[in-house]
């Protein structure tokens, strides 16, 4: 039975980081309606911007969080204003497809200005796991399922409660109807990305002493990250909590009970099998039009 | 030869009609006649030898090809230094395969055709070995590859392998295990890509042979991508494992270790392979790694003369200590040239004087190589062990054979 547990933490542990990754990819979904498939490079550049602005420049954690949000946020406003955007007039596949081109981008960036290799990262709070009751759980766990329940919360706050989010959910719906309402698309679009990439980056510090930085795992950890989202559903603000958590526990399960052989073809049968009976997702409800 | 040009070009002004026509076709001619006397040239009456490197120097396997193309260079560095060989410097000529067969069939290609190399010298990853075996074999060219997959070379004539064969990586571990740990029961986690499962297999085998005392009680497997291997471990504690032996590459080993960290399990003793040999990754492991065991054909902690000259000139060079491939990409360039001697210059017969080097001491040990035996290396491996600070000493000194 410890041992369930254990697989169950591991689980929960992976999960939170898919889940992170699948946060980014729901905002600029729900924000702009383009997928974006260069979260996996985003995150990955986050992790190695700030292991240099934590070990070389010396800045305190604290700092390093706001500093590599600010940067990644940038670094996605350029990619949103300049790339994303302008290929966007001829539909969203377009855009849809430049993701993938910045994909390339990002992961080349950090071969060519960092390293080729994979990076330890020091954690928030230590190396040393818990034991609970003979479970261990590592302390960067409850950081990154602590700080990514704090980030919905802000989100849903944000989405719901305060006049931008409204202004920027408007903007995606109804281009046009939120232009004529005195709306601002372009700057709700770019704010959209910048919150965004910004989040990509502090994931990238949030899972890098798990996932080590450095870009040869980008595609991967993008690739679970959509999964994660796609399986919870991506116009749920919940679903890449629930979706990534899911993920990570069926892995971890299929890798102790059956074999690591098995796990992405488990995982990868529970998309299909999700996807065939509730194409939106489990969290994920109709969409309702409003006149 | 200058007779044929001057009457080339004789020819060449008595059909020309018109000023212009007549430089164009002259320069043609002369186009022609340099193509003929640069091209018909045999490569090894330059004034260098070539030899050409395809590594995966970039990529998600740098980590191999990286050092490996260094240990080239400095030993290319150091036989020029010393005056070439039969008066003639090394030349290489480099690519970059990233680890990708389709790449390596161009470059491989490019330099059998265009560069006209003597030897090569790759790959880096079993499937682009594969690759530049199959061409050197039908251009009768010699290559050095880099892996403990020793069979790659087996019946191929112009086939070598310059790095530790498994075989003698697990022989060395093996013994090990019997003599100093004295363990009954063993685990084994290893990659499921090609080098993982097949050096696991071959390390069970001689398990059987050489000890078998030994029982084997749990086999698992991860996939290079995965960063939890939290289930393994626990899987192979349950089963009893006294040791449990790592066959894997790259950073894979290095989340294994650090499970093995944070999962408070140091009692059970944690083994790798000659690939987890990474100077770089022990490091960054810090206090996780500590009590880590690892098999290398470099003596780290405890170097002869050759060994100790290789490293500091290597750390002298590129700042950082050598990983084992780049022993591996050191001893092959050295071994190129000590054909080179052999053959007396007649890179035709490389081959055939590759297969008459005997008793040839590289840094990683003694090299014989005979037709039916490609894998040169004789045994000499070393078991390390490592300290919290991610520094090595000889892992006798804390397991002494009892």
């Amino acid at each position: 039975m410890r041992d369930f547990f254990q697989f169950l933490v591991s689980g929960i542990t992976m999960g939170s980081v898919y889940a992170l990754i699948g946060v980014g990819v729901y905002l600029v979904f729900i924000s702009t309606r383009v997928i974006n498939f260069a979260q996996g490079a985003l995150v990955q550049l986050g992790g190695v911007m700030a292991l240099t602005f934590l070990l070389s420049w010396h800045m305190p954690y604290l700092l390093v969080f706001f500093m590599t949000f600010f940067v990644a946020a940038l670094a996605g406003v350029f990619f949103e204003r300049f790339l994303v955007g302008p290929s966007g007039r001829s539909g969203v596949l377009s855009s849809v497809l430049m993701t993938v081109g910045g994909f390339i981008f990002f992961e080349q960036m950090i071969y060519v200005f960092w390293t080729k290799d994979e990076l330890m990262f020091p954690p928030i709070s230590g190396e040393m796991p818990l034991n609970l009751f003979g479970v261990m759980v590592i302390p960067q766990a409850i950081w990154i399922v602590g700080i990514t329940f704090l980030l919905l919360l802000s989100l849903w706050f944000f989405f719901s409660r305060s006049i931008y989010g409204s202004a920027m959910m408007a903007a995606a719906e109804k281009p046009e109807a939120a232009r004529l309402v005195g709306i601002n698309v372009r700057a709700m679009t770019s704010m959209a990305w910048a919150l965004a990439t910004g989040i990509a980056g502090v994931a990238g510090i949030l899972i890098a002493p798990i996932t080590f930085a450095g870009g040869s795992l980008s595609a991967e950890i993008g690739i679970k990250g959509f999964v994660a989202v796609i399986l919870g559903g991506i116009t749920h603000s919940m679903g890449a909590v629930v979706g990534g958590i899911l993920l990570g526990v069926v892995e971890s399960l299929t890798t102790g009970y059956l074999s690591s052989g098995f796990k992405d073809a488990i995982s990868l049968a529970l998309l299909i099998f999700i996807l065939a009976l509730r194409p939106q997702g489990l969290l994920g409800g109709g969409r309702r039009e409003k006149v | 030869m200058e007779d044929f040009i001057s009457v080339s070009i004789f020819i060449n002004g008595k059909i020309g009609r018109g000023f212009k026509m007549r430089k164009r076709l002259f320069s043609v001619v002369c186009v022609l006649l340099v193509g003929v006397v640069f091209g018909s040239v045999p490569a090894f009456s330059g004034d260098t030898y070539k030899i050409g490197t395809v590594l995966a120097t970039g990529g998600r396997f740098a980590f191999l090809g990286d050092p490996e193309k260094k240990g080239v260079e400095l030993a290319v560095d150091e036989i020029n230094a010393a005056g070439g060989i039969l008066g003639k410097k090394l030349e290489i000529v480099s690519y970059n395969d990233e680890g990708n067969p389709g790449k390596t069939a161009n470059l491989i290609d490019r330099l059998i055709k265009k560069d006209k190399v003597v030897g090569v010298i790759g790959a880096s990853t079993s499937g682009t070995i594969h690759v530049v075996a199959t061409n050197c074999e039908m251009a009768k060219i010699p290559q050095f590859y880099i892996s403990g997959n020793s069979s790659i070379c087996s019946g191929k004539k112009y086939v070598f392998n310059a790095a530790p064969a498994d075989e003698l990586d697990a022989a060395t571990m093996v013994d090990f295990l019997r003599d100093n740990l004295k363990i009954e029961k063993l685990g084994i986690i290893h990659d499921a890509n090609e080098y993982g499962t097949r050096s696991a297999e071959s390390f069970t085998a001689i398990l059987k042979d050489r000890a078998p005392g030994i029982k084997v009680v749990g086999m698992e497997k991860y996939q290079s991508g995965d960063r939890d291997m939290t289930a393994q471990l626990i899987n192979l504690k349950n089963a009893g494992s006294e040791c449990i032996v790592i066959w894997g590459v790259g950073f894979a080993p290095a989340v294994i270790v650090k499970n093995w960290h944070q999962l408070g399990m140091k009692k059970i003793k944690l083994m790798g392979g000659a690939g987890m040999g990474s100077h770089k990754m022990i490091k960054v492991l810090g206090p996780a790694g500590e009590g880590l065991l690892f098999n290398t054909v470099l003596n780290y902690g405890d170097p002869n003369v050759k060994e100790k000259k290789f490293i500091a000139a290597y750390q002298k060079k590129f700042k950082t200590v050598p990983p084992t491939f780049a022993a591996v990409g050191y001893d092959a360039a050295y071994l190129l040239a000590e054909g080179i001697k052999l053959c007396k210059g007649d890179t035709s017969k490389l081959s055939e004087a590759i297969d008459r080097i005997s008793g040839f001491e590289g840094v990683q040990g003694t090299f014989t190589f005979a037709p039916d035996k490609c894998n040169g290396l004789l045994p000499g491996c070393y078991v390390m062990a490592v300290d919290k600070d991610g520094a090595y000493y000889p892992a006798e000194k804390v397991h002494p054979k009892k």
